[in-house]
């Protein structure tokens, strides 16, 4: 990848980037972090990324930035998860969110693995090779976890009163 | 692949419904789900499963600059910005060796240099981002260096003299840290601080992917082997450091200048 051709698709790029990010439980700012810690990753190593694999580079630098970040907070973590989960389960729809805010909530329980698996499958249409190499897991794992992923938020969304007709 | 069993019904299931399995395969994994209510439960879960959708209102609200840690001194940046600069406007102005062109130098040397009053004094480029803890970013490179009360005008305000020798000197001490390099006189240097202080004259336009184009010809080998050439080469300034850079040229040193007349002549060797 060429200079130019960086600053023509890192603008694309990092959008999508930042939008995986947060769908795989970063705030704003560790999000913003892990994805310009990622793209200077892309930039010291364009000579040797082709176009092509650009966008896959990054939003793989960009999850394992983050899940570095989130293994060094392991207990604020999962005590915030903790916090989100009662507060998930105990409310109803008629308290007052939609089926997109009910979709987070159910996204919130899960794993950042299925939170970035379904993100890469739905929203960027990867296939799973393509997940895998990205996550840097095997094709059976990211079946699996996608499989376990919609059950999962499934399950949370019928809990929230998401039931048959959504 | 193994039979559908407990350990590995989730692979299956997913195949299942993603439909790659043969006629055979999907006979044996309802036969199984058949007596695997709970599997079967998972399945119409996983089917029912809303696909998440793009998030258009989430963006990345930075700039997509590289990281870069500074690993030059300023003045080093500084001047590399300005050898850039001097390299576009090298076509229009061929002032290597004034005597064989005095109307051209005439011309240039006449222009009035801007005073502090004329032209103001360069602001601080906005931080990209307020928190303290985010890591250093191309678009956050804060300058640190004074502001002055008056744009340093060097060859009328300075003894150009005591500067040249003060600058001849550390160069000598920094050379002799690294591969030896040849240092010129300083009444040679002096003719180049004349020289590129004409350039600041020229209006030579905002064309980062010029100036970008011109460092990577430079870096690429027709300055290898030169002072400066080493140093440019530790890091590829991106087109907004450089526009950053030259925006603030008025506040260079004697070195930086200096380092960007190396750069022209050497640049202007190369291409005869």
């Amino acid at each position: 990848m060429t200079a130019k051709e960086y600053n023509t698709s890192a603008p694309l790029w990092a959008d999508d980037a930042m939008r995986f990010a947060v769908r795989c439980g970063g705030s704003k700012d560790d999000s913003e972090d892990a994805v310009q810690e990622a793209l200077a990753t892309l930039w010291q190593r364009r000579d040797e990324i082709a176009l092509e694999r650009g966008k896959g580079f990054l939003l793989s630098s960009t999850y394992h930035k983050l899940m570095s970040m989130f293994r060094h907070r392991t207990v604020q973590r999962e005590y915030a998860t903790s916090v989100m989960s009662t507060s998930t389960c105990s409310q109803a729809p008629d308290e007052g969110f939609d089926l997109r805010e009910a979709i987070e909530r159910s996204l919130s329980v899960l794993p950042e693995e299925q939170r970035a698996i379904l993100q890469l499958r739905d929203v960027e249409g990867y296939s799973y090779a393509e997940i895998g190499e990205t996550l840097k897991l095997s094709v059976e794992r990211v079946q699996v976890y996608l499989f376990r992923a919609r059950v999962s938020m499934r399950k949370q969304l019928i809990k929230l009163g998401y039931g048959n007709n959504q | 692949m193994e039979t559908i069993n407990n350990n590995n019904y989730e692979l299956w299931l997913l195949r299942y419904a993603d439909g790659e399995l043969t006629t055979a395969e999907r006979a044996a994994v309802e036969a199984w789900l058949q007596d695997h209510p709970e599997a079967a439960e998972e399945l119409a879960l996983y089917a029912e499963a809303p696909q998440l959708e793009r998030d258009e209102s989430v963006e990345y609200p930075l700039s997509v600059a590289p990281q870069t840690k500074p690993l030059w001194p300023a003045v080093w940046r500084w001047s590399a910005a300005a050898a850039v600069v001097a390299l576009l406007v090298m076509p229009a102005v061929r002032l290597l060796t004034p005597q064989e062109q005095p109307v051209e130098v005439a011309m240039i040397t006449e222009e009035p240099m801007p005073t502090a009053q004329e032209q103001p004094l360069p602001q601080e480029q906005p931080m990209v981002r307020e928190r303290n803890s985010a890591p250093v970013h191309a678009m956050r490179v804060k300058q640190t260096h004074p502001v002055v009360e008056e744009l340093p005008i060097i060859l009328e305000e300075e003894p150009v003299e005591q500067l040249l020798a003060e600058e001849f000197e550390s160069l000598q001490e920094e050379a002799e840290e690294s591969v030896p390099v040849t240092i010129e006189e300083p009444a040679i240097v002096e003719q180049k601080l004349v020289y590129v202080d004409n350039l600041f004259t020229v209006d030579s336009g905002d064309a980062i992917q010029q100036r970008l184009v011109a460092v990577n010809e430079a870096v690429k080998g027709r300055l290898q082997g030169t002072y400066l050439g080493r140093r440019l080469a530790r890091r590829m300034p991106t087109g907004e450091e450089l526009l950053e850079y030259t925006d603030n040229l008025r506040e260079r040193t004697p070195g930086g200048v200096r380092m960007m007349a190396d750069m022209v002549l050497a640049y202007n060797e190369s291409n005869k």
